[in-house]
């Protein structure tokens, strides 16, 4: 069990947010996020964060706290919802990554950056976006 | 309009095109002032071109510097930039214009987007552009390098996500 109360091991059903912190990540009209935003930096993971059964106000809050940590603070737009299972779908896994509570890694993305934008378009479309702003 | 934007074709603080560093970057800002030129000669092309490719100077002027997401992002390489402005220059006047952003590799994307099904998304590397696309139940990918003009495939591909 690890220190927020989740099982080490993600299950497909977990909802997972994708905190959007750039207006050039998401598309108002239609409204969508961009493959953009699920693009990891060079060796690491895209970080998410595992929110079920949370309320949207404590998926917001949690958002509010990582943009707040960035260097220079972030604005918070909204998130991007997509559920486990959708991502093991597209063959990459989900891992935890905590400390920050209910943090987590999208990892196993390929080495080839097209392929990289194919799996990111699927995560896109299986996503939903909230916003806040 | 033609001679303030021949003065001043992009008038952001602090961007210049020179100096390019490789001979591939010779080439393409010779390519780019050209384009610059027939800018400042052609009203209907400056309109629609010219708001996104303030955008993309926009973009560079932002995401430019280390961890510019405030966390690990790789900067956009002026490179990067030069590839994309060179690509959306070239296009046929009378394509779609794609929207513009950039990846945490420091990598700028255009996307032209439909539809979740009919989307394709182009990011510009140093070095070689990368591309995705989505068409109905039919997909396409591949890299090539950082290339002097649009290539055929690659137009194909902006065509179809509009058909």
């Amino acid at each position: 069990m690890l220190a927020s109360g989740l099982r080490e091991e993600v299950a497909p059903g977990e909802l997972l947010a994708k905190f959007v912190l750039s207006d050039r990540h998401f598309s108002r009209a239609p409204q969508r996020v961009k493959a953009a935003a699920f693009i990891p930096p060079p060796g690491k993971g895209s970080s998410v964060f595992r929110v079920s059964e949370l309320l949207a106000e404590d998926v917001r809050g949690i958002g509010e706290t990582v943009a707040a940590a960035r260097q220079p603070p972030r604005t918070l737009y909204g998130h991007a919802q997509i559920e486990a299972a959708s991502v093991f779908a597209t063959g990459l896994s989900v891992v935890a990554g905590e400390p920050p509570p209910r943090h987590g890694d999208i990892l196993g993305w390929p080495e080839e950056k097209d392929l990289q934008l194919e799996l990111a378009h699927s995560l896109a479309d299986a996503t939903e976006l909230v916003l806040y702003r | 309009m033609s001679a303030t934007l021949a003065a001043h074709p992009y008038p952001h603080a602090g961007y210049s095109l020179s100096p390019l560093v490789s001979a591939e970057g010779v080439w393409l800002g010779e390519r780019l002032e050209s384009v610059r030129r027939l800018l400042a000669e052609s009203h209907a092309l400056a309109g629609h071109v010219r708001d996104v490719f303030d955008q993309l100077l926009d973009l560079y002027d932002e995401c430019s510097l280390p961890e510019w997401d405030g966390a690990d992002a790789v900067p956009v390489a002026r490179e990067s930039l030069n590839a994309a402005g060179c690509f959306l220059l070239s296009l046929p006047r009378d394509f779609p214009m794609p929207e513009v952003t950039a990846d945490a590799q420091g990598e700028i994307h255009l996307e032209w987007y439909a539809s979740p099904r009919r989307i394709l998304t182009i990011s510009f590397g140093a070095t070689a552009l990368h591309y995705a696309g989505r068409f109905g139940t039919s997909t396409t990918r591949g890299s090539e390098p950082v290339a002097v003009r649009v290539s055929e495939p690659l137009l194909y591909h902006i065509r179809r996500v509009f058909e």
